[in-house]
């Protein structure tokens, strides 16, 4: 029995399912009018975009590297979407121009840091300034609009089935992909060789760099497909659009347990965690508390879960 | 060449009873003998001291600027620079001290602000100002150690810390500030008279900054504190078997960072006497966290810990606010900044990276 606990306690995926319940139990009774299925699709819309971002992450983070350019790279491949549709093309191609965008960023971080064994941190800090620079500058910080003829793509990103959100499927495709990825096929084992011990894992052939290049190119389309799906919500890009999500992202992922240091890690937990804190910044605006409290009650829920996740871990591992 | 000067060399230091000036030559002969030709001299030279390395660039980004326009270095720009840089640069010093140590402070902008406020609201309500910079110092210090203790104590990335203090510092400040107008009211103190107004063309702020990067530049390589700073961020298994008290020698860069942070935030008082903790998306020190990183990075700090240097990192921030101000002067739009900030950036990491390979 203690060791069917323990199994369980050690996957995680229940003990955080549960929180989300727990917080959703809180604020339901706390928050009139959390518990209705309006509130429940911004949950799963915003947790899914959050989410998105968080695959990636928690990829690279697990193959020991980070990226902190997602959110500026969502800015500008939303950029590059809306302005290739905007000048006439399809949007499926402008879709998948976005993508290829994201890709080529992902390459070139992870082609500098890998290349030049300059840090990712630096590495993508740069990005972090540069890409969404370039779009406030193009754009002189105006907002730019869709002006396009709807699609149906578009349709499958922005639309919703009943009260959820269209967006929740494909998370929900791209979650299995990846969780199948890194739990059954060689790939995912590499990413974990890669990032736990670099040099056992290239003893016994993993080619590491070209791993973790992988993980790069993966992380930064996913969040260039975030900001693609991103139009489907909302017909303008304010450059000033997704601001610090990058630090959520990271946030959730290492709330779900996976080492910063890479090497480890359970892929559903960060997704459910992202889920977790657009929940509570759902439940805050529901009760009534600022917005600007938000960020008080994620930084105490990060170091928390952390520090509890640590102490679990050390207790059933003994 | 090389071969006879290394004779050259060898024959003058072999006799010990040379004279003044034939010594000299010999120090100067055996020196040139490890470089193969007069290129790899030069190119040696010039990038051996990160000191040198960041100096000629700042000289560099100084001409360009002034080539493009005069005003760069007259009466209204240069003072600015010097400001900026001396703020940035007083916080930068914190971050490189803490990253050489081999760890990261994400909430120094919060720590900033909270700096400003505590400065000033306790003055208003009759506190003498420097008992309220006492209490702001005493609060980054406090933060500090809050970070330090955790990441030290649970074994947590300072990354995560320090992300999560940062939320929650910053949270609170524009929660209990940020929606009205504060301004100081204190009467006027020899304190902060010191941090306002200029001698001359130059900012008095920029001589605490002068002064602090002395002070932490001595610490860093004069102190045993300093040595176990660098053996803590460069092989902490090793300094700890040496009996280097590495939790400690952490905790310590901690609270010195987040004090340093704050006291830039009382300097802010210098600058303006009012102020608010949000104006629309525009928090006080907002980004100064990603700015003091990029400096400290700019300076040739190592991400991995163990190798940086002070002067090389206050040349940084000058290096840093010349350049931005330098572009506001030519026309630049705000909204490319970042864009240009960040090609700033990777320059300087090549120009690091080429002495590495």
């Amino acid at each position: 029995m203690k060791e069917k606990i323990v199994h369980v306690l050690k996957r995680g995926e229940i003990v955080f399912a549960l929180l989300f319940l727990v917080f959703y139990v809180i604020f339901s009774n706390i928050a009139t009018g959390f518990f209705s299925l309006s509130m429940f699709h911004i949950i799963l819309l915003t947790g899914a975009e959050l989410g998105i971002i968080a695959i990636g992450m928690s990829l690279l983070i697990i193959s020991g590297e980070i990226d902190l350019s997602v959110a500026s790279v969502f800015v500008f491949s939303t950029f590059i979407a809306l302005t290739a549709a905007n000048r006439g093309l399809p949007f499926p191609l402008a879709a998948l121009l976005a993508l290829a965008c994201g890709c080529s960023i992902g390459f070139l971080n992870g082609f500098i840091t890998l290349r030049f064994k300059v840090p990712s941190f630096i590495v993508t800090l740069g990005g972090l300034l540069l890409w969404r620079a370039l779009v406030a500058g193009i754009t002189y910080g105006e907002p730019t609009f869709y002006k396009a003829e709807p699609s149906l793509l578009l349709n499958s990103l922005g639309g919703k089935v009943g009260f959820v959100p269209a967006l929740f499927f494909w998370f929900l495709g791209l979650a299995v992909i990846f969780t199948t990825t890194l739990t059954r096929t060689r790939f995912g084992n590499w990413v974990f060789a890669a990032g736990g011990d670099k040099e056992t894992a290239r003893a016994l052939g993993v080619r590491v760099d070209r791993v973790k290049l992988a993980c790069f190119m993966i992380t930064s389309t996913l969040a260039a497909f975030a900001g693609v799906a991103y139009i489907g919500g909302s017909s303008y890009l304010d450059p000033i659009v997704a601001t610090g999500v990058e630090l959520e992202a990271i946030a959730s992922v290492v709330m779900g347990g996976i080492l910063f240091s890479g090497g480890a890690g359970n892929l559903a937990n960060a997704i459910i965690c992202a889920f977790i804190l657009k929940e509570v910044q759902v439940g805050m605006g529901v009760y009534g508390i600022p917005v600007v409290y938000y960020k008080v009650a994620i930084g105490t829920l990060l170091i928390l879960t952390v520090i509890g996740n640590r102490q679990i871990m050390r207790r059933i591992t003994k | 060449m090389n071969a006879s000067i290394k004779k050259l060399g060898e024959n003058h230091g072999s006799s010990k009873q040379s004279l003044g000036r034939l010594e000299l030559e010999s120090v100067m002969v055996r020196y040139l003998a490890h470089f193969k030709t007069w290129g790899d001299v030069a190119k040696n030279r010039l990038w051996m001291h990160l000191e040198l390395r960041v100096l000629i660039a700042l000289l560099i980004i100084f001409g360009v600027f002034t080539s493009f326009s005069r005003q760069f270095l007259g009466p209204h720009i240069l003072p600015g620079i010097l400001l900026t840089g001396a703020e940035l640069g007083i916080i930068a010093i914190g971050m490189s001290l803490l990253i050489i140590s081999g760890e990261i402070d994400l909430s120094v902008a919060s720590v900033y602000g909270w700096g400003v406020f505590l400065a000033t609201v306790p003055t208003n309500m009759g506190l003498p100002f420097p008992l309220s910079v006492l209490i702001a110092l005493a609060f980054g210090c406090f933060v500090g150690f809050l970070n330090g203790f955790i990441t030290v104590r649970c074994k947590i990335p300072s990354f995560i810390t320090t992300l999560g203090s940062m939320w929650i510092l910053r949270g609170i400040e524009i929660g209990a500030f940020g929606q009205s107008f504060i301004s100081y009211k204190g009467a006027p103190s020899l304190l902060l008279n010191s941090l306002e107004g200029r001698i001359w063309f130059i900012p008095r702020l920029f001589f605490w900054f002068l002064g602090l990067a002395a002070i932490f530049s001595i610490i860093l390589t004069r102190t045993r504190f300093g040595n176990w700073v660098f053996a803590t961020g460069g092989d902490k298994e090793t300094a700890k078997a040496l009996g280097v008290r590495v939790d400690r020698v952490k905790l310590a860069c901690f609270m010195i960072t987040s004090t340093l942070a704050a006291f830039a935030g009382v300097a802010y008082l210098g600058r303006t006497k009012w102020f608010m903790g949000r104006v629309g998306m525009t928090q006080l020190g907002y980004g100064l966290e990603i700015e003091a990183i990029c400096i400290a990075i700019m300076g040739g700090t190592s991400f991995s810990g163990g190798v940086g240097s002070i002067p090389a990192v206050c040349l940084a921030a000058l290096a840093f606010s010349s350049f931005r101000n330098g572009l506001i002067l030519t026309g630049v739009s705000g909204y490319w900044l970042d864009a240009f900030v960040a090609i700033l950036l990777i320059t300087f990491v090549i120009l690091h990276t080429i002495r590495k390979r």
